[in-house]
């Protein structure tokens, strides 16, 4: 079985759409903002042991409309590689990207595009070789950081409307969690 | 706490799995993903941002970063609870003593306010939850007398509530449900007295967190909606696992309906719509 989402009624459980991914993809979490789902279709090298994004297939944001999984769109970044959950705020999607880099190294941005016209509104710089950002979005800033492997973790703030970076805190070892709204 | 690698999840995202959305039409009783809430609304919140890393939890200014506090600790890798100008976190993990412990920090001043101890299993096992000012703290190591609200616990009973249990709480209309290994259990959140018990076919186990993510312990996937309780069991077919969502009657444990997947849920499914 190709992965897949199934919708179903909470009251009787009987199924209301399906959708399954053309070819062997990796789903990243879903998110749902005003009745449309979100979520990442990843594709990787067979034998994944090099996190290497796959060359043969386009990894995509796939949005479907809650109410029938009809696609209504996909979101490709320019260039780079997406990886990820996608994150939805303010009629922006922001996503992580993997850029081009010698071997053995996994250098990042976030990728701001246009939830209407799926156009490119800014580009991160650099990131350091995260191996999978968490994104939050709050009162107009950016926090990124990487709760997976990477050792020292930074985390990294951006200016919401443009991608500045605003400030960083550096730590001695990894980043758990970050709470920006307390209310 | 160790960390997930990325490696590790990617292996583990190409087994058969599939993101189940429950579309329902009523959500008053929603209580998905409640690791944070009832948080407080204390102005702090609007200019500081909270940051758990390894050996510390640090309040950070949001505008430039600067460090308002910084309180060091073997914090785990759980969501911090934030609740009545409180933080409450789990520190410990890999404790030379063998212990796990709640610690209640100030907001403000990130001043550790009271702590309470228990002798861990093999990690902390499950984050604690807050619903509605109560801290929901369940661990399968609990003393056989913190079944319920514990002795030991009598100074902060009222707001914390302990449960030898094997999995997370779901707390929904003053009911908590919660496994104990064997069966889910409905108790009545005033006193602990339970309410009905569901078990498991033979073949069949309770599943507690999805099964990819990095947060993977976040995931309770024991959800109350409305009149419903939803869960996931496990059982082979074939050569691999599969997983079934089960509908509960919250009234009185009995199954509505199924929905056989025949393969495993992805990251932190179910959503709503």
């Amino acid at each position: 079985m190709l992965p897949g989402v199934v919708a179903l009624n909470a009251a009787s459980g009987s199924v209301l759409w399906t959708y399954h991914t053309a070819v062997f993809f990796v789903l990243s979490q879903p998110v749902i903002v005003s009745n449309v789902l979100y979520l990442s279709e990843m594709a990787f090298d067979n034998s994944l042991r090099s996190a290497t994004p796959d060359s043969k297939h386009t990894s995509d944001v796939l949005a479907l409309r809650v109410t029938d999984g009809s696609v209504l769109r996909r979101y490709i970044p320019h260039s780079g590689k997406m990886f990820g959950a996608p994150m939805v705020s303010q009629h922006v999607l922001y996503l992580d990207i993997r850029l081009s880099a010698a071997k053995g190294q996994i250098p990042t941005a976030i990728v701001a595009l246009d939830l209407e016209t799926g156009m490119e509104t800014w580009r991160s710089n650099q990131l350091q070789p995260f191996g999978g950002i968490d994104v939050i979005v709050s009162q107009g800033q950016i926090y990124a950081y990487s709760p997976w492997d990477y050792s020292p973790a930074t985390l990294v703030v951006f200016q919401a409307s443009n991608g500045n970076q605003l400030w960083n805190h550096p730590t001695n070892g990894y980043i758990y969690h970050v709470v920006a709204d307390f209310n | 706490m160790h960390k997930r690698s990325t490696q590790a999840w990617l292996l583990a995202g190409f087994l058969p799995f599939i993101c189940l959305l429950v579309v329902a039409f009523s959500l008053n009783s929603c209580s998905w993903f409640s690791s944070v809430s009832g948080v407080s609304r204390d102005s702090k919140g609007a200019h500081s941002v909270l940051v758990t890393e390894g050996g510390s939890v640090s309040m950070l200014d949001r505008r430039t970063g600067r460090q308002i506090w910084r309180h060091q600790t073997g914090v785990t890798d759980f969501t911090p609870l934030i609740v009545n100008n409180m933080i409450y976190i789990v520190s410990g993990g890999y404790n030379p003593d063998r212990t796990d412990t709640l610690e209640a920090l100030s907001l403000a001043s990130g001043k550790l306010v009271w702590s309470w101890s228990w002798k861990e299993h093999w990690t902390p096992e499950n984050p604690p939850i807050v619903v509605d000012g109560v801290i929901y703290l369940s661990e399968s190591n609990l003393s056989a007398s913190a079944t319920y609200s514990p002795a030991p616990l009598s100074e902060y009973q009222g707001f914390v509530v302990a449960l030898r249990a094997s999995s997370p709480a779901t707390v929904a209309n003053g009911t908590i449900y919660v496994s104990n290994g064997e069966a889910v259990l409905a108790l009545r959140s005033n006193d602990g007295r339970q309410l009905w018990q569901y078990r498991p076919g033979p073949n069949e186990s309770l599943s507690y967190y999805t099964q990819l993510g990095i947060q993977v312990r976040e995931t309770n996937v024991m959800v109350v909606q409305g009149n419903q309780l939803y869960l996931y069991l496990d059982h082979v077919e074939g050569s691999h696992s599969a997983e079934d969502l089960v509908a509960l009657d919250i009234h009185n444990g009995q199954a509505i309906w199924r929905y056989q997947s025949h393969a495993i849920f992805g990251p932190s499914c179910c959503k709503m719509a």
